[in-house]
């Protein structure tokens, strides 16, 4: 969704402007710059742009050095890209029951962990949000590494603050051409720099086999990042827009006798999508999309029947 | 005799070297109308590039992810090679070739080069081939082609997949064929540097159509961890396709007038010659020095002073990927533990790596004959000031 204020003129001479300076990815200025803005937008240190979602979730992984015996934790219903991570680096994903809102429930955590068990990975599923404090308490209790999955990582809130807030790692997958963000501190820095940039240590320019840590190049071309830095300055705006559309959105879909599964108390919304079970109407469909719904068991993947989204967008 | 810029006198090179990746009225419409649609998730620029790309190659299928180091990662994992398995490859290459072999969890096996190529030797790959072998990674240095006449049958006798490392020859052809289409894949990196750039992305290549079939669900992202290259990247990309014939052009005809004047000193050598390259890449100019016909003046002093003299010069992999501080962490150790890293039986990689690779990126080789025929000149300065230049070391 873009903001009311948005403008492809704007956007197109910024574009233009990055063509021109003839550096066109590995790192470069505009990459460089959009991470501090985008680590600053969720008050944290530092920030990465990965070349897909798909590669940020593989770069956390590669980072935290997990491989085959490990296992990761995930939410039963999760991003597809998340499950094939933790699958590529040789991992063995378990899958924790979420509850009606489709995100993890912290509850089943202690179910899933094992002394095998390296890291959890949550998701603020189609912008629902997750118990963070409970997660939160527990992977610290574990000494685990929490990651944040998003897709709106300043909209996604609990008491008041960015789930962001809440985690070591936040994983944003943006909606600019698949890219992927990877937002977090100095603990976490340096690792996730080398696994994204050929092992080189941390704000290296890079060399010939000259690196550290095992890495490969998950890094992004320079054009991303300017449409991303130009987004990025219309952030609140878009999230009160998207708001409003949740809120006339919801209304309607109560009018025709749609039962909302309400946002978790304590969380906001980022407002992508709004659940409904079932049983009531869906009067609304030529207002709102149906999407497919998946989750994971140990067997697989199943279709959900028990819920229906609708997205705003 | 005039004085090295390195002391203080005039450098050869008249002018910067030619901006590189060249771009005009056709990178700038094609990027800003994928720019448009940056958030709707379409395909048809990409289609459209993956299409000019078989047109211009004769490759049967390209595909354009997001980099050429997930290439290889996808290509591995679509041929089910992973865990306990291992892939021979050189260790005088670029550290992704090995990492990509790493992340399917199986074993790089480090094999030696030629010495006047600098390409994987296949009879060294020969003796390394075990029950475990599942494929073979010829890394085609700075866009040259190896001897496909020997690994296509070799890979053949001993039923492994051939794997071709395209990433610095993106347009080279081996017997007008080609590169990519010789193996089981090709894959082309066009990160910033390379000849064909759109900043970040790359180019998986194949003639089978099974290939094509398997690798389809790791470039969707349905499997692994791979995805499509961008709509923006790919339209550029498809911009900059239509100027990469006559850069390689170019490129050729300077290299080829490098070589001619390089063969004629005693202290440096191009690369081997072979017709059976009918298109080289050339991503890298490469040459072997020599300090012992040189007065012993060591490789890094004289390439100090050819940069000096505005022609900016590497030592190139001088630090070959089996000595890598990379593979010697307990990750690494987890995934392969049986991973040699040893200098044993890599006496031509030590040797190229310690004391006699060089090289020159090809943005140099963009200029004018007589900006070529400069730079070769500057190695006869080089030559003619060697008293002078022994004083840096000392």
């Amino acid at each position: 969704m873009r903001s009311a204020s948005f403008s492809q003129d704007v956007l197109n001479q910024k574009i233009k402007e990055t063509l021109d300076k003839h550096v066109w990815g590995t790192v470069g200025p505009e990459s460089k710059e959009a991470a501090r803005s985008f680590a600053a937008l969720l008050g944290r240190d530092a920030a990465l742009f990965c070349s897909s979602h798909a590669g940020a979730a593989e770069t956390v992984l590669r980072a935290l050095e997990l491989c085959h015996g490990d296992e990761v934790i995930l939410p039963a219903v999760c991003s597809p890209f998340l499950k094939e991570a933790v699958e590529a680096v040789g991992a063995k994903p378990v899958f924790c029951e979420v509850d009606e809102t489709l995100t993890m429930r912290a509850e089943n955590l202690a179910f899933c962990r094992t002394d095998k068990t390296q890291a959890v990975f949550c998701e603020q599923s189609l912008g629902y949000v997750c118990n963070m404090p409970e997660i939160r308490r527990f992977t610290k209790e574990h000494d685990l590494p929490l990651i944040d999955v998003t897709s709106s990582p300043y909209a996604t809130r609990f008491d008041d603050k960015p789930t962001a807030e809440y985690a070591d790692i936040v994983l944003a997958a943006l909606p600019v051409q698949n890219t992927g963000v990877l937002v977090t501190d100095e603990e976490f820095i340096g690792k996730l720099y080398a696994a994204h940039h050929c092992g080189n240590p941390y704000g290296h320019p890079g060399g010939l086999n000259t690196g550290v840590c095992l890495g490969g190049d998950m890094r992004i071309d320079e054009f991303r990042p300017t449409i991303i830095r130009y987004l990025i300055t219309a952030a609140d705006e878009r999230r009160r827009q998207s708001n409003s559309l949740r809120i006339r959105i919801s209304e309607a879909l109560l009018q025709n006798g749609a039962e909302l599964i309400p946002v978790r108390e304590g969380a906001d919304s980022s407002g992508e999508y709004i659940l409904c079970r079932t049983s009531g109407k869906e009067s609304c469909r030529d207002k709102a999309i149906r999407i497919p719904l998946r989750a994971y068991t140990e067997q697989g993947r199943i279709a959900l029947s028990n819920a229906v989204a609708y997205t705003t967008l | 005799m005039s004085k090295l810029a390195l002391f203080g006198g005039s450098p050869l090179r008249e002018g910067p070297v030619p901006a590189f990746p060249e771009f005009g009225r056709g990178e700038e419409e094609a990027l800003l109308r994928a720019a448009g649609n940056f958030d709707a998730g379409l395909d048809s620029e990409r289609r459209a590039l993956e299409a000019a790309y078989c047109n211009f190659s004769g490759i049967r299928h390209t595909f354009a992810v997001t980099n050429g180091t997930v290439t290889l990662e996808m290509i591995l994992r679509s041929l089910g090679i992973g865990r306990g398995d291992e892939v021979i490859l050189p260790s005088y290459t670029f550290i992704a070739t090995v990492s990509s072999v790493l992340f399917v969890g199986a074993t790089p096996v480090f094999c030696d080069i030629e010495p006047d190529t600098f390409d994987l030797s296949a009879a060294a790959v020969e003796q390394k081939i075990t029950e475990r072998t599942r494929a073979v990674i010829p890394v085609y240095i700075g866009g040259r082609p190896a001897d496909l006449d020997l690994f296509v049958p070799l890979c053949k006798k001993h039923g492994l997949y051939l794997i071709e490392d395209a990433a610095q020859a993106v347009g080279a052809t081996w017997r007008d064929e080609p590169v990519g289409s010789f193996g089981e894949f090709g894959s082309v990196s066009c990160q910033a540097s390379k000849n064909l750039t759109c900043g970040e992305g790359g180019l998986v290549l194949t003639n089978s159509d099974k290939n094509a079939e398997r690798f389809a669900p790791y470039y969707l992202g349905e499997k692994g961890t791979g995805a499509p290259l961008g709509e923006m990247q790919s339209a550029l990309l498809a911009a900059q396709l239509t100027r990469l014939n006559y850069q390689m052009q170019i490129r050729e005809a300077n290299a080829r007038l490098l070589d001619k004047r390089l063969s004629e000193l005693g202290f440096v050598k191009p690369m081997k010659e072979d017709a059976r390259i009918t298109r080289h890449g050339l991503h890298l100019y490469i040459f072997r020095y020599f300090e012992e016909a040189m007065d012993y003046i060591p490789r890094a002093t004289f390439i100090k002073a050819l940069s000096a003299e505005g022609y900016e010069t590497a030592a190139g992999y001088s630090r070959p990927c089996h000595r890598s501080p990379i593979l010697q962490s307990d990750y690494v150790r987890r995934i392969a533990p049986t991973l040699n890293l040893s200098d044993e039986g890599l006496d031509e990689t030590v040797r190229a790596a310690d004391r006699t690779g060089a090289w020159f990126y090809q943005s140099l080789l963009l200029g004018s004959r007589a900006e070529t025929e400069r730079m070769a000149d500057a190695f006869v300065k080089i030559y003619e000031n060697r008293d002078e230049l022994r004083k840096e070391i000392l």
